[in-house]
């Protein structure tokens, strides 16, 4: 499947989840959340790794590394979550609806009702409604 | 007096040592499921039981037929005393571990080593998580090898009459009869004596009995399905480079089988071959003043260029290692296991974590634990290269600095 014009909206991390170093990244996320003390610190925390969880989920799919899929996306549910739940936050919500319109199109590059499709489309769902 | 006092004290440390140790390696072996290589010995003792031949499936039985008979017996066992065959089964192996921390004991004494310092050393094996890994949760019996191997070192290295020396030959045999990887090690054992060529024939022929005696009614039955059972056996790719490779195939897109593998595989065989016969001379020969010849560090040494070499490393492989470094005193052992402990952790936890513990929850094809498995992989491969170039220098010919 070539690339869509999804990909020019698109920003990568420099380390992605289907690298072996990435746990290390993990490692420094936790680190980085132990030293966030104030409310401030800890919504950019939020705001920021949901960022990250997003933009992983999106190399893992417009590069059609699938096998990752199930677990980048388990990922982004759970980061949503606990990025959206109760945080009023405008920049967050406006943020998240630029990802569900993102992640839509990117789903429907597969198959209605394929194992990708239904994937990614657990994806759009938990962002849809925690909107 | 005050010797005996202190010996009493390290046989009390031992004892308990022996207790923590069943502990822990009841707990698991309860614990574990009849799963991946327990299954498969379950299912070909079943075969046995009803009378059909094993080795007429190829790949469904691959060791010589000695472990057959005792998968036979333990499923027997299983079923008068109703108890479940996974539990069984590991009986074996785990009271080979137990018996190799007392004849690493006895060594270690016959060695002049004070009981302070080898009952530390045999407690090392005794409890180290690699044997107990290997033993009580995976269920594979490179132990019982292993401890043939040891015997077989003991009588050859300390005892000087014929008697022994046929007896070493025996114990070899036995070992090569359960598994055929001490077969690598016959020259420094062929070699080790000062004996004439007629002595050293005797000693092979010895070796051969107990291999030949249990293989000659499935040779008469099926030899090419025997044969090729086997010898056409090759290990499986899960350690060593091949860890290695597969890690790095993982990034592509979590596909964990490498697709060279039987190229690699192929080259290793050769490589390890050559490379061998440099280890055969090297030990056999060595400078006087030096470590000396002792067929322990040679095939201290061997093994580990195995490991380093040869593609189709499985994670038991690494307990042949640490019975041998023990009896050699040789610390880097310590660091050895802590890295294999990592290595095998991580592997079952990607690929089957209920073999750890059969109830345990955790998914399998964690990417985390594939990333666990490589980095414990590239440093134990690394780790075990740095130890045998270390076992090498120490049989360099010293220079006379003028």
């Amino acid at each position: 499947m070539k690339k869509t014009l999804v990909a020019s909206l698109l920003v990568f991390e420099l380390i992605t989840p289907n690298l072996l170093i990435y746990p290390l990244k993990r490692f420094s996320e936790k680190i980085e959340l132990t030293f966030a003390f104030t409310k401030a610190q800890k919504d950019k925390y939020l705001v920021r790794n949901f960022e990250r969880r997003y933009n992983e989920l999106t190399f893992i799919i417009e590069n059609e590394k699938m096998g990752f899929l199930e677990e980048v996306a388990g990922r982004y549910n759970s980061y949503i979550g606990e990025s959206l739940v109760g945080n009023t936050n405008p920049q967050i919500q406006r943020r998240a609806k630029e990802y569900l319109e993102v992640l839509r199109k990117l789903r429907d590059k597969y198959p209605s009702n394929s194992p990708y499709w239904l994937k990614i489309g657990e994806a759009v769902e938990v962002t849809r409604s925690l909107l | 007096m005050n010797m005996k006092r202190t010996f009493s004290k390290e046989i009390i440390l031992f004892i308990f040592g022996i207790l923590l140790s069943l502990a822990i390696r009841l707990f698991f072996t309860l614990k574990g499921a009849a799963l991946a290589d327990v299954l498969r010995m379950y299912e070909v003792a079943q075969k046995v039981l009803s009378g059909g031949n094993p080795y007429q499936t190829y790949g469904f039985y691959i060791y010589p037929p000695l472990w057959m008979q005792v998968e036979y017996f333990s499923l027997l066992v299983s079923r008068v005393f109703l108890i479940p065959f996974q539990t069984v089964i590991k009986i074996w192996p785990n009271v080979a571990d137990l018996l190799i921390g007392i004849v690493i004991y006895v060594f270690l004494t016959k060695n002049k080593v004070k009981p302070a310092i080898s009952v530390p050393w045999s407690l090392f094996y005794i409890l180290n998580p690699v044997s107990i890994l290997i033993s009580s949760v995976h269920g594979q019996f490179d132990s019982i090898v292993s401890l043939f191997t040891l015997l077989s070192i003991f009588f050859i290295t300390f005892f000087k009459t014929p008697k022994f020396f046929y007896l070493s030959a025996l114990m070899f045999g036995i070992a090569i009869a359960f598994k055929p990887n001490p077969v690598m090690l016959l020259p420094f054992f062929l070699l080790y004596k000062n004996v004439n060529f007629i002595k050293r024939i005797k000693y092979l022929l010895v070796t051969a009995v107990p291999i030949t005696l249990t293989l000659l009614p499935y040779v008469f039955i099926s030899p090419r399905e025997v044969l090729t059972s086997i010898l056409g056996y090759s290990g499986a790719y899960d350690f060593g480079y091949a860890a290695i490779f597969r890690g790095l195939w993982y990034q592509n897109n979590a596909n964990y089988w490498f697709p060279y593998s039987d190229q690699f595989l192929s080259i290793s065989k050769v490589l390890f071959l050559f490379l061998s016969i440099f280890i055969y001379f090297f030990f056999a020969n060595p400078p006087a003043g030096r470590a000396g010849k002792k067929v322990y560090v040679s095939s201290l040494a061997l093994y580990l260029l195995f490991l380093i070499v040869y593609f189709g490393i499985s994670g038991q492989y690494y307990l042949w290692i640490i019975p041998l470094a023990i009896i050699a005193r040789e610390k880097l052992v310590i660091l050895f296991s802590i890295l294999v402990t990592f290595a095998l952790l991580a592997f079952y936890l990607f690929f089957n974590p209920s073999l750890i513990i059969s109830s345990i929850v955790t998914k399998p094809f964690q990417s985390i634990f594939m990333s666990v498995y490589f980095f414990a992989n590239v440093f134990l491969w690394i780790f075990c290269l740095f130890w045998l170039v270390k076992l090498i220098r120490n049989y360099v010919p010293v220079r006379k600095v003028r």
